[in-house]
């Protein structure tokens, strides 16, 4: 996070890194027009692309790359705006449960706001309603630059209003940017089944307690699917001792110390 | 009891290494067409979207 964001004297000079990392993209929601930020934004560049009528094949390849090895790992571990958002639910306040179903709207955020709209109006429809834009480029642009200032409009008043929101929703549900709107997220989470790094699950252990869920910052229960496209595998259900960070490589991840690991699948070893 | 079961390693071994490859396959294609230079240029300027004035 720090390191995404590490041109700190942006805030000061209000300018822009303009270095030769931007050549890369972060695999984070973190908006490259804010000061302070060295890499690209992927959701922002794939729209360009789209914009220019064009495949963005270098990012879709640093983000399968990062979903192959950790799948939604940099969701769970590293992203600001998740990272506010798990700050902001432990705020006392009235709780309420996301429906299952919403994350399907990610998807479509992501293809109608990433893709189509972009590719047909040739404007970056979601970067004009993307909170985490608000909260790292267009605040600090409006307090920073009085020629900024005098350019804002009703554009800018409905991100902040959508900033609220989700910042107020994020008080009483689990992430709720996460899992009903980002794309990024959408994109990351085609590779949790396929990822490098993976949650194990000890059947024999496990009293479906239904702790895991408690902990879990989006609400799953990681005992019933552990590749769920939902988990931002951040491994704090591993707490647990029934559940466990793994990889791939990993045929029987509970065995007991001395016994040597065999083809035998776990949970169809008996 | 649920009947909820760990899906064998192998067939998400086999999918790491397909989604390995894909990544290397785009990433490849991409540095081909030297497409960070766009990704660049595009970065560099102050994204107006971003900050709600464009």
């Amino acid at each position: 996070m720090v390191l995404s964001n590490a041109y700190a004297q942006g805030f000061l000079s209000g300018t822009l890194y303009q270095g030769y990392l931007k050549n890369g993209c972060t695999p984070l929601l973190n908006c490259y027009a804010c000061p302070a930020a060295v890499l690209s934004c992927p959701i922002g560049t794939i729209q360009h692309f789209m914009v220019i009528r064009s495949v963005p094949f270098y990012t879709f390849g640093i983000l399968s790359a990062v979903g192959a090895l950790v799948g939604r790992m940099t969701c769970g571990t590293l992203c600001p705006f998740g990272a506010l958002q798990d700050l902001l639910y432990k705020f006392r306040s009235w709780k309420i449960s996301i429906p299952h179903g919403v994350r399907f709207l990610r998807y479509a955020v992501l293809v109608v706001l990433v893709f189509a709209i972009p590719f047909f109006t040739g404007e970056h429809w979601f970067s004009k309603l993307c909170p985490a834009g608000t909260l790292e480029a267009g605040l600090p642009w409006v307090a920073m630059d009085a020629g900024v200032r005098a350019l804002v409009g009703s554009m800018f008043w409905v991100k902040v209003a959508l900033l609220l929101l989700f910042i107020s929703l994020s008080t009483m549900a689990k992430r709720p940017f996460c899992r009903a709107a980002c794309p990024l997220g959408a994109i990351l989470s085609l590779f949790n089944r396929a990822s490098f790094l993976q949650l194990a699950w000890n059947p024999d252990t496990c009293t479906r307690c239904g702790k895991c869920r408690r902990i879990c910052p989006v609400d799953i229960r990681p005992d019933r699917k552990q590749a769920d496209p939902e988990c931002l595998r951040c491994f704090d259900c591993a707490m647990c001792p029934s559940l466990k960070a793994v990889t791939v490589f990993h045929e029987r991840p509970f065995a007991p110390a001395g016994v040597a690991e065999t083809a035998t699948v776990l949970g169809e070893s008996k | 009891m649920d009947n909820a079961r760990n899906e064998p390693m192998a067939r998400r071994r086999f999918a790491f290494f397909m989604a390995a490859i894909l990544a290397a396959g785009l990433l490849g294609v991409g540095i081909f067409r030297k497409e960070f230079m766009e990704t660049l240029q595009n970065a560099v300027l102050i994204c107006l979207s971003c900050i709600g004035i464009g």
